[in-house]
């Protein structure tokens, strides 16, 4: 087995070595992309999200329509996280394969990022706010996070979409104290709770996303990470 | 086995209690049910009172009811959970095994399955709606006082009527899905702060007759939508939608392999 194994592997095959080689984090990368790029799932829920903001956008429903279809990209989210745990278990070959678990999930994290931001990009501005595209991106990334925690879709998307659906807008609404360590939702800048007509302001939205929707990321991330290098799977 | 009737029948309506009242899933539903509507009330209570004082509630009887709209969350995810746990795989070893195979082998009629299942759900969800909503209103009525009006059992018994329609809806949609995902994903893109269908309503009025808007006339009085709808309307309409999506999902799951 292990004259089969590639020399980056071999170099560093102890568990307390420091750093990983560049070589095996860009193939875990790929690696990563190519099973999320594959997943039908992945696809139907791109192509759905993409659809139905398209459709809420034509009936000109009134506030911004990521509101609703930004449950599309938690979705996709929690999806990329939990289908290796789903029947099969693939997570344990892929584990076989990268035992790294630190690098593992940001690998993962990456492969999804780079599948979000052009998909994100072109869903806020297909929903006519195009600086959106930002908190869209953050927020599947904190659900791929939870993800990666819970291990189950079902449970994560439950998680995920109450938090972001019902919880964070009522206790933004409720509770104006803590509303800035919550996400913003996806109509950032001026705009109220309930949005503002979805309009053409390309404004430099994409600057100001606000900080409270990427420390979710970043802490759903490193809780996932945290989880992945502790727990056994 | 193959007649034994009611005898048989209630004894797989007490496996499918036990099944689902085994599974951890549904107990986050159960107590995310239960706590969800009186946390909300104390979370809402200064901006409920301020609200009041303006004369910014349309009706004020129904602050007491609004919050178990959000609650019914609860309900919505053992819906799901009855179903969606007989598709999970049993084992990593065997991952094509699922429990739908062995409740299969022990009900091979697929029609007194879904009917013991659906039962068993209504039941606990009667309860659980039950007492969430007694609850509710004892300490809406206990942290508001007299401000608002006391609320009429017969709006009570409607709202816990809607809770286990809610989780019906979710059960048949879940059981045409055959993944809880796409239940979850509908059902809370439904009950946020500024639903979908209610925004629908400003682009056609039809929308207001969608099975989860149309139940909630069943309890609250002031929804702002475009058609008058009278509770027990709304009641016959979301129950009819709630035959109907299990009546299709009943029919698919006799012709589809498990």
């Amino acid at each position: 087995m292990a004259e089969n194994a590639p020399r980056s592997v071999k170099a560093g095959s102890t568990w307390s070595a420091g750093l990983v080689p560049v070589g095996t984090v860009v193939a875990t990368i790929r690696a990563e992309v190519a099973k999320l790029g594959t997943l039908p799932s992945v696809w139907i829920t791109l192509t759905l999200t993409w659809a139905v903001t398209l459709l809420l956008r034509l009936a000109e429903l009134p506030g911004s329509v990521l509101v609703h279809t930004q449950a599309g990209f938690l979705v996709l989210g929690v999806l990329a996280a939990t289908q290796e745990h789903d029947r099969g278990r693939q997570i344990h070959a892929t584990l076989l394969a990268m035992p790294r678990r630190a690098t593992l999930t940001m690998a993962k994290a990456l492969a999804l990022l780079a599948l979000t931001v052009p998909f994100a990009a072109v869903t806020a501005a297909t929903a006519g706010a195009p600086g959106a595209a930002g908190y869209l991106t953050f927020a599947t990334l904190a659900a791929c996070g939870a993800g990666l925690i819970l291990r189950h879709g079902v449970v994560a998307a439950g998680v995920v979409l109450t938090a972001y659906l019902i919880v964070v807008p009522l206790v933004r609404a409720r509770l104006p104290d803590v509303a800035a360590v919550l996400p913003a939702g996806p109509v950032t800048g001026a705009g109220g709770e309930n949005g503002q007509p979805a309009g053409g302001e390309v404004t430099a939205w994409i600057a100001d996303v606000d900080p409270a929707s990427a420390a979710w990321a970043l802490v759903a991330l490193g809780g996932a990470a945290m989880t992945l290098r502790y727990l056994d799977t | 086995m193959v007649s034994g009737g009611r005898v048989q029948m209630v004894s797989l309506v007490h496996a499918e209690l036990r099944k689902l009242l085994g599974l951890r899933t549904a107990w986050v539903g159960l107590v995310l049910g239960l706590l969800a509507a009186p946390v909300l009330v104390g979370l809402n209570a200064s901006a409920t009172r301020r609200a009041v004082a303006e004369g910014l509630t349309g009706d004020a009887s129904d602050l007491a009811f609004q919050n178990l709209g959000i609650g019914v969350l609860g309900a919505m995810i053992l819906g799901v959970v009855v179903v969606s746990s007989e598709f999970t795989p049993t084992g990593d070893d065997v991952p094509g095994a699922r429990q739908l195979t062995a409740t299969l082998l022990a009900t091979p009629r697929r029609e007194r399955l879904l009917i013991a299942k659906g039962t068993a759900l209504s039941l606990v969800v009667a309860v659980q709606g039950l007492l969430t909503t007694v609850a509710t209103l004892v300490i809406t009525r206990w942290v508001h006082g007299s401000l608002i009006p006391a609320p009429q059992p017969g709006r009570a018994a409607a709202a816990v009527l809607y809770w286990v329609l809610i989780a019906l809806l979710a059960y048949a949609i879940t059981l045409l899905a055959r993944n809880g995902i796409v239940t979850l994903t509908v059902l809370i893109v439904n009950s946020t702060v500024v639903s979908l269908p209610y925004l629908l309503t400003k682009v056609t009025p039809w929308a207001a007759y969608l099975p989860d808007v149309v139940g909630a006339h069943m309890f609250l009085r002031s929804i702002e939508v475009p058609v008058e709808i009278a509770p027990v309307t709304a009641g016959l309409v979301m129950s009819a939608w709630v035959a109907g999506l299990l009546a299709v999902a009943a029919a698919l799951f006799n012709r589809r392999d498990a």
